[in-house]
């Protein structure tokens, strides 16, 4: 799955951000390679939604540089970031509530093509793949929670990025949901996105990541393969 | 330019500040509270200076009285506005609230040309035309009842919310919602308290520059928009903000009055108004925080 | 059928039966008006206009969902221009509502270019656009060139450009008409467009939008400047008709609200939504108007207000919408 990818497409280098009187970012140095999975854990409060809001332009670091595909991407604007390659999804989903969950992916898909009917042909795609089939003309804001994670993933994946920023979207979702997006997640790998995942629950993790990168309070505390990481964490008894 | 004509206008700016701090108050004691942008604060003004008239043309008494009478009256009106008509579009989006509120102002303004015709009033009580010399300037009477009046009723709020337990349950609703409701403060009532609280100071502030301002239907607008302007200034839900900024208006407004027509000294204020909210939203004084600061 | 009345393609909310109707109406609308009374024409004339007016706020107000309060700065703007280039220098109609729309476009950008890159949403947006139009406001009231607090007044030309809007209502008629449709259509593209996406999402969630790689600013700008341009070639025609023009009138904060309320209690961000809010507030607005006698003015804006406040409270979408939603019961997928 991995074995080839050893070019750098994200280099995150001595990133810092205060807010107040609080470091929630210091000096912290990450670095991504094409078609890579990881998994960014921490406990709440670690910095990692700090870290994936820097790393997709809703917000900019005091200090430090974010390098995506050779060139600095800080202070550009997100949706600049995303047409670049980056996309990230929230841990408080962001449908489009009053449009319908194709009306929603395809604003996404938008984000690749130009041709309206190309971007339709996509969301339908995704539709498929992502297993919102039947609801396609359903309004978004209707959808239980789980399938609203499914509509976020579901966007992310339309915008046709080169690095997907998750941010909990295994949180909440049933056995069989978690499968599904683990299977979902992969194959989008194999098509060539790289992808960073936040969470909490480790049976992703385990199942996905080639290497998982841990954060306390800002700093880096730990990097390494998931067997290794989840050992040390329940070594240190962070982690149930 | 004569010294003498600077002070005059700061002087009177100064005065008609007084009530503009009053009405602005109460605007953004509103907003601090419930995120409401009330549109229709200057209407409830309005009734207030009508309820002074009235209450002058048929019981022959004061309007200061009048002043007494508002503050339960419209507390009481602005309870009940908040719970049949605010409440309902609370939790839903901001714009349908703010409409709500415009379209209150609409039915007021219009219920008063209706009621009371479009004819321009003014209330002349004994000391309307009663002055004082000091110096080269003359205060006017009733504006500085006004203002001193105003100032009064602004101290006395900010007692109450500093100091009283429900000036406490208000300053937690606004503050944090939940918090407050998981602490068994019954915030549907906080919210018509400080609603009833916020045009209260609207209706005083009207009876109060009843004896000196010209009264129409149509008086509520100007006071609505102006309100916004202080309350932007200062901070939205800053009540010394508020207070500042209504003098800080005052001022610049008259003495922008002595360079440009009067009628336009209102763009001076709008102006400013965009640019603040532009550049410094929020406020001059900047405090953060978008809650109700004490 | 349809599930969202935002639907961006296929008929929308109305369905195909309903964009059946309102093609027939319309070809009805087309020789109708020989057979009307003038005072007749004048009404439908009049529910024309406002409902081009608010299909044009619907643009920046319904779709892009940022709630303008201040529109009448586009309108005014475009009346103004137009009639002052037509008293001073006898520019025909034609040519000065076209100046006319681009100086409201130049305002539109200028106002939309600052508003939203220092990121004014929701009610400060609406705060800050009725301070530019209360500002014009003031600013033709005390500006003698632009005719004061009496107004200007457009006398009867007969000259080519003129006469078409003056002569006599019935090419007045043809007129709004015209441009009524034209706005529909140009709305309707739009919807069927990767634009009209582009801005209900950012209606919807703007954050959301720019999280897929929407250009938010862009995109409201483009529909700020587009209502603006499209609301003063309204102006042009409300001077022209009336043949007298003061600020109050043209304006006005009441102008503002007028044109979002048809939108807003018909229906924000669906095509027939001004279309019927016009009709409904137009219409009862002369009814009452010439029913009472003195107070009647107040009367009818009276019941305008108690109606906002109804729509607002328990018909929040509008009308469209939930008529919509009633036709086509949800289905359970």
């Amino acid at each position: 799955m991995n074995g080839q990818a050893t070019v750098t497409i994200l280099e995150v280098w001595q990133l810092s951000k205060r807010f107040g009187g609080v470091e929630a970012l210091s000096c912290v140095e990450f670095h991504v390679c094409d078609r890579e999975i990881i998994g960014l854990i921490g406990p709440n409060g670690a910095g990692k939604t700090t870290l994936f809001n820097i790393m997709s332009g809703f917000d900019v670091p005091d200090e430090g540089l974010v390098v995506f595909n050779g060139e600095s991407i800080i202070g550009l604007p997100p949706h600049e970031i995303c047409n670049k390659g980056i996309t990230r999804t929230f841990q408080m989903t962001r449908g489009f509530r009053g449009l319908t969950v194709l009306e929603n992916i395809v604003v996404a898909a938008l984000n690749g093509t130009k041709n309206l009917s190309e971007a339709k042909g996509r969301a339908r795609e995704i539709i498929g793949a992502v297993g919102l089939r039947g609801f396609a003309e359903k309004r978004a804001g209707e959808l239980s929670t789980g399938y609203q994670k499914r509509l976020e993933l579901a966007k992310a994946l339309a915008t046709q990025p080169r690095l997907l920023l998750l941010d909990e979207v295994f949180t909440g979702l049933s056995q069989t949901a978690i499968d599904d997006t683990i299977r979902i997640l992969e194959s989008a790998n194999q098509s060539g996105t790289a992808i960073v995942i936040i969470e909490h629950l480790m049976r992703p993790i385990l199942a996905l990541a080639t290497r998982v990168v841990a954060l306390d309070h800002g700093v880096k505390v730990a990097e390494g393969t998931p067997q290794s990481i989840a050992l040390g964490a329940q070594h240190v008894g962070r982690y149930p | 330019m004569d010294i003498s004509v600077l002070l005059q206008a700061t002087i009177n700016g100064l005065l008609i500040g007084g009530v503009y701090s009053l009405v602005a108050v109460g605007l953004t004691l509103i907003f601090g509270v419930s995120r409401i942008i009330n549109f229709a604060h200057g209407e409830f003004l309005m009734l207030g200076m009508y309820l002074a008239y009235y209450v002058n043309a048929k019981l022959g008494l004061s309007p200061y009285i009048s002043v007494l009478i508002c503050i339960p009256l419209f507390m009481a009106l602005g309870a009940v506005v908040q719970t049949v008509l605010v409440n309902p579009v609370m939790k839903g989006p901001q714009d349908i609230q703010i409409l709500l509120t415009v379209a209150l102002a609409l039915f007021l303004q219009n219920a008063a040309l209706r009621f009371f015709y479009p004819t321009v009033r003014g209330l002349s009580i004994r000391s309307s035309t009663y002055s004082l010399s000091v110096g080269n300037t003359l205060i006017s009477f009733p504006r500085l009842a006004a203002s001193i009046a105003a100032i009064g009723m602004i101290l006395a709020l900010y007692s109450l919310l500093r100091y009283t337990g429900i000036g406490k349950a208000i300053r937690a609703c606004s503050e944090d919602r939940e918090g407050a409701f998981l602490a068994g403060i019954n915030v549907g009532r906080i919210f018509a308290v400080a609603f009833g609280i916020g045009i209260a100071c609207a209706g005083i502030a009207g009876a109060l520059i009843a004896p000196f301002y010209p009264l129409s239907p149509f008086t509520g607008t100007v006071f609505t928009l102006t309100a916004f302007v202080v309350v932007v200034l200062g901070g939205m839900g800053d009540f010394l903000g508020a207070l500042f900024g209504g003098f800080l208006i005052g001022v610049c407004e008259s003495l922008a009055a002595i360079f440009i027509p009067a009628s336009l000294k209102q763009v001076v204020s709008f102006g400013l108004f965009v640019l603040i909210l532009l550049f410094r939203p929020s406020g001059l004084f900047g405090r953060k925080r978008e809650w109700l600061t004490v | 059928m349809s599930g969202s009345p935002f639907r961006l393609s296929g008929p929308g909310a109305i369905g195909y039966v309903g964009w059946g109707i309102l093609v027939l109406a319309a070809c009805l609308s087309l020789v109708v008006p020989f057979l009307l009374s003038p005072y007749v024409l004048h009404l439908i004339i009049l529910v024309l206009l406002y409902a081009y007016l608010s299909q044009c706020w619907n643009i920046v107000g319904g779709y892009a969902g940022q709630l303008s309060l201040g529109h009448a700065l586009f309108f005014g703007t475009g009346a103004y221009t137009s009639t002052l280039l037509f008293l001073h220098y006898s520019v025909t109609p034609w040519a000065g509502m076209l100046i006319g729309a681009c100086c409201a476009a130049t305002l539109g950008l200028a106002i939309g270019f600052l508003c939203f890159r220092y990121g004014l949403k929701g009610p400060y947006f609406a705060l800050v656009t009725i301070a530019f139009a209360e500002m014009a406001r003031l600013v033709a009231l005390n500006v003698t060139v632009l005719g004061g607090a009496s107004g200007l007044q457009i006398p009867l030309h007969e000259g080519a450009g003129a006469a078409v809007f003056q002569l006599s209502n019935l090419s007045a008629y043809y007129v709004i008409y015209g441009m009524t449709i034209l706005s529909v259509l140009i709305v309707n593209a739009m919807r069927h467009n990767s634009i009209g996406y582009f801005l209900l999402a950012i209606r919807e969630d703007e954050l959301g939008a720019e999280a897929v790689g929407v250009n938010p600013r862009k995109y409201k700008l483009v529909s700020l400047v587009a209502s603006a341009f499209l609301t003063a070639l309204g102006g042009t025609f409300y001077a022209q008709y009336y043949l007298f023009l003061e600020p109050n009138s043209s304006l006005g904060i009441g102008v503002s609200i007028t044109f979002a309320v048809n939108a807003i209690i018909g229906g924000r961000g669906t095509i027939l939504g001004p279309i019927l809010g016009s009709l409904l507030l137009t219409l009862s607005g002369e009814f009452t108007r010439s029913l009472v006698t003195y107070g009647g003015a107040g009367v009818h804006m009276m019941i305008f207000g108690a109606i906002l406040m109804f729509t607002c409270i328990f018909l929040p979408e509008g009308m469209v919408p939930t008529i919509a939603k009633r036709l086509n019961p949800k289905r359970t997928c």
